[in-house]
This record gives structure tokens, C-alpha cells and sequence, in this order.
């Protein structure tokens, strides 16, 4: 429905790494100035939240989920849920990593209702089979040298083999930089948790992507 | 050669090593083939999810978010008027309908009592059949057996 509303963006688009490379005490302020003026009621002040957020949001979604077509509803649930929680909210504590959770349990939720929902329809073992066939074409070419495109395709379909849980940490880690307990916060789960999940999950991945690995670059 | 345990490596990976211990998995890796490719498998696989991650949100999506943020706190705003209303109506109901029901009761005695009331009950009618049936009765005997097993 909203195919088109969200968009690739160039390869060589640069991951939004710099807005997280400034220590949470540095941006929180920001982000509760802004707060305090969405709270009052200014115009625009939430649009400059979200916009802050965005890109972060769409993409830990697109990664988790493995499809463009639902990034644009998922991300405007997140957005609504942190509107409506915003009143209750600790300034004390950093937003992003509120966000994160929002987004993060979002996803998670998605994830499994998805997998109700396809083993419900029996679709998984037509998916699960063209995904190995996928994998298995790549398996009897390793010589051949992947196109980003299709390593990019590769990679997202690797991460949906990953458990719910797992698969969120690793985005986490490797997409937002977050730290081991800036995660653990988002996640509400523990430092060696985060360790746990991020090792089963790079180890797993790994493990998919080997054909790719020993391929390309 | 010993290798780098593996944690060790996903460790040095994330940046959570000493200083000290770092140095030491670079040595080591400079000339152990099996880690150093470890290793780089781990900096391949972030790198293409960084790459992968290429949605980016359309110029409107924040005012959208916005005016359906906004929106949405309205309509809740007025749903709440309406479940208010909704709320006194059902309480005005209930405390009708529980006023009619002791009223009834004080104004006739509960049916099971009499006979009569039993020929006149279809649920209690079907009692006197399940007595013709399962004693192999006639119906009046029935209903006096029926009418004694409710007193
Ligand atoms: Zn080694």
C-alpha cells in the first residue's frame, strides 16, 4: 500500500553512525528540550523528534522484518506509541534508548506474529525453500563475485533465519552501534545476555553467509 | 599455535578488549590465517548490514507521523466522551434491570413449587421426559416424581 513511500538509497548512502557517536549525556538534553515542546503543545516540535529517529527506525524494522512494504506502517506505530507515552516519560534517561525498546519490542512482536501467521498458512515451507534454493545457487558458485545488491539481499535474508531476539541485538549492535549496555537497556535484558545473543547470532550468520564470505570481498 | 578463542574475537570485534590484550589478538592475527579470517568475517558482516540498512523515510513522513499523533489524541479525546456516556448508560441500566429482578422475586414465589409451574416450564418439561424415559414411567408419574425430586 505505501509501496514507494520509503526508498532505497544509493549504495553508497552513509549509515546515520555520526548522531550516535556523541555520548548519550551530550544528546539527551536535545532530545528533552524537544520533548518539553511537543508536551506544550508546539507545532512541529514532534516532527522534529521523528525526524531525529527516523532513519534509525525504518531500518532496525527493514532489517528485522526483511520487507520495504510494511517499514512505513511499523514505523508510524512506533512514532504513535511514542507520542502517547511521552507524559510518563524519565528525563533522566536517555529517549533513544526508550525508542529502541518501543521499536525493538515492536518488531519482535511482528516477528512472531509472522511466524504464527505463516506456519498458521503452511507459506513458511514454500519461503524456506526458496530461500535455501537461494542460498544452495550461491553454495555451487563461490567463486563468483556478489553484485552489493545482491550481498545486501543476502544479508537480510540471513538475518531472518535469526531468532526474533537475536536477530534485534545484532541490528542493534551492528547497524546502530549501540554499546553492550546501551542494548541491555533497550532490550531490558542483561550485559552477558547481549554477549550471549550477539556471539549465537554473528556465529550463525556466519555460518549462512559462508558461501558469500568465501566468495567476495 | 594457540588461537584466539572466539569470544575473544567477537570481543576484540566490539571494541571490549584491554588495550593490552588487543595488541595481542593484532600480533596474532597478523600471522594466523584461521583467526585473522575469523576476524574479518565478523567486519563483513557488519559492513553489509550497515549497507543493507539503505530505507531512508520520505521527506513527509515526520509531519504524518505528526498530525497522526495528533489526530489519534483527539479521537481519543472524543471516544472518551463518548465511553463516559456509554459507562452511566449501561450503570443507569444495570441498576434497572437488578431492581426489576427483585421486584419479581418478592412479587412471586419461585417457580419450581407447584405442579402447574412445572407443566408450564419447557426446561422442567423436559425433566418429566428424561423421568418417562430413564424409569419407563408415565408422564403423570413422571411429573410427581419430577415436582418431589424438586421439593
Ligand atoms: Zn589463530
Amino acid at each position: 500500500m505505501f509501496a514507494g513511500f520509503f526508498c532505497a538509497v544509493k549504495r553508497n548512502f552513509p549509515p546515520p553512525r555520526s548522531f550516535f557517536s556523541v555520548t548519550d549525556k551530550q544528546r539527551a538534553p536535545d532530545d528533552w528540550t524537544v520533548v518539553q515542546a511537543v508536551l506544550a503543545g508546539k507545532p512541529g516540535a514532534f516532527q522534529t523528534l521523528v525526524r531525529r529517529y527516523e532513519r534509525q527506525v525504518a531500518n532496525i524494522i527493514y532489517l528485522s522484518l526483511g520487507n520495504r512494504e510494511d517499514v512505513e506502517d511499523l514505523s508510524q506505530e512506533v512514532f504513535l506509541r511514542l507520542y502517547q507515552s511521552l507524559p510518563r516519560l524519565n528525563p533522566q534517561r536517555s529517549l533513544f534508548s526508550w525508542i529502541y525498546r518501543i521499536t525493538a519490542n515492536l518488531c519482535i512482536d511482528e516477528i512472531r506474529r509472522r511466524k504464527i501467521k505463516r506456519i498458521l498458512s503452511l507459506e513458511f515451507l514454500i519461503d524456506e525453500g526458496r530461500s535455501l534454493a537461494e542460498m544452495g545457487g550461491r553454495v555451487h558458485a563461490p567463486d563468483r563475485i556478489l553484485e552489493d545488491q545482491e550481498r545486501r539481499h543476502a544479508i537480510v535474508q540471513a538475518l531472518q533465519n535469526l531468532p526474533a531476539d537475536h536477530r534485534i541485538t545484532i541490528v542493534l549492535r551492528e547497524y546502530e552501534d549501540l554499546s553492550y549496555e546501551e542494548i541491555a537497556d533497550a532490550l531490558q535484558i542483561s550485559v552477558p545476555a547481549v554477549k550471549s545473543r550477539l556471539f549465537r547470532a554473528r556465529e550463525r550468520l556466519r555460518a549462512l553467509l559462508e558461501p558469500h564470505l568465501r566468495g567476495g570481498s | 599455535m594457540k588461537h584466539i578463542p572466539k569470544q575473544e574475537l567477537h570481543g576484540f570485534h566490539d571494541g571490549r578488549l584491554s588495550a593490552e590484550r588487543e595488541r595481542e589478538i593484532v600480533l596474532h592475527i597478523s600471522s594466523c590465517n584461521a583467526c585473522r579470517m575469523e576476524s574479518e568475517d565478523l567486519a563483513r558482516i557488519r559492513s553489509w548490514i550497515l549497507s543493507a540498512g539503505d530505507v531512508r523515510p520520505h521527506s513527509s513522513f515526520a509531519g504524518d507521523a505528526e498530525t497522526r499523533a495528533y489526530d489519534t489524541e483527539q479521537l481519543e479525546g472524543q471516544w472518551l466522551g463518548i465511553e463516559k456516556v456509554a459507562a452511566r448508560t449501561v450503570l443507569v441500566l444495570s441498576v434497572l434491570v437488578a431492581a426489576l429482578t427483585a421486584f419479581s422475586m418478592i412479587a412471586s414465589p419461585p417457580a419450581s413449587a407447584s405442579v402447574d409451574a412445572v407443566l408450564n416450564d419447557d426446561r422442567q418439561d423436559s425433566t418429566v421426559v428424561q423421568f418417562m424415559v430413564e424409569h419407563e414411567i408415565s408422564r403423570d408419574e413422571a411429573l410427581v416424581a419430577a415436582v418431589t425430586k424438586q421439593e
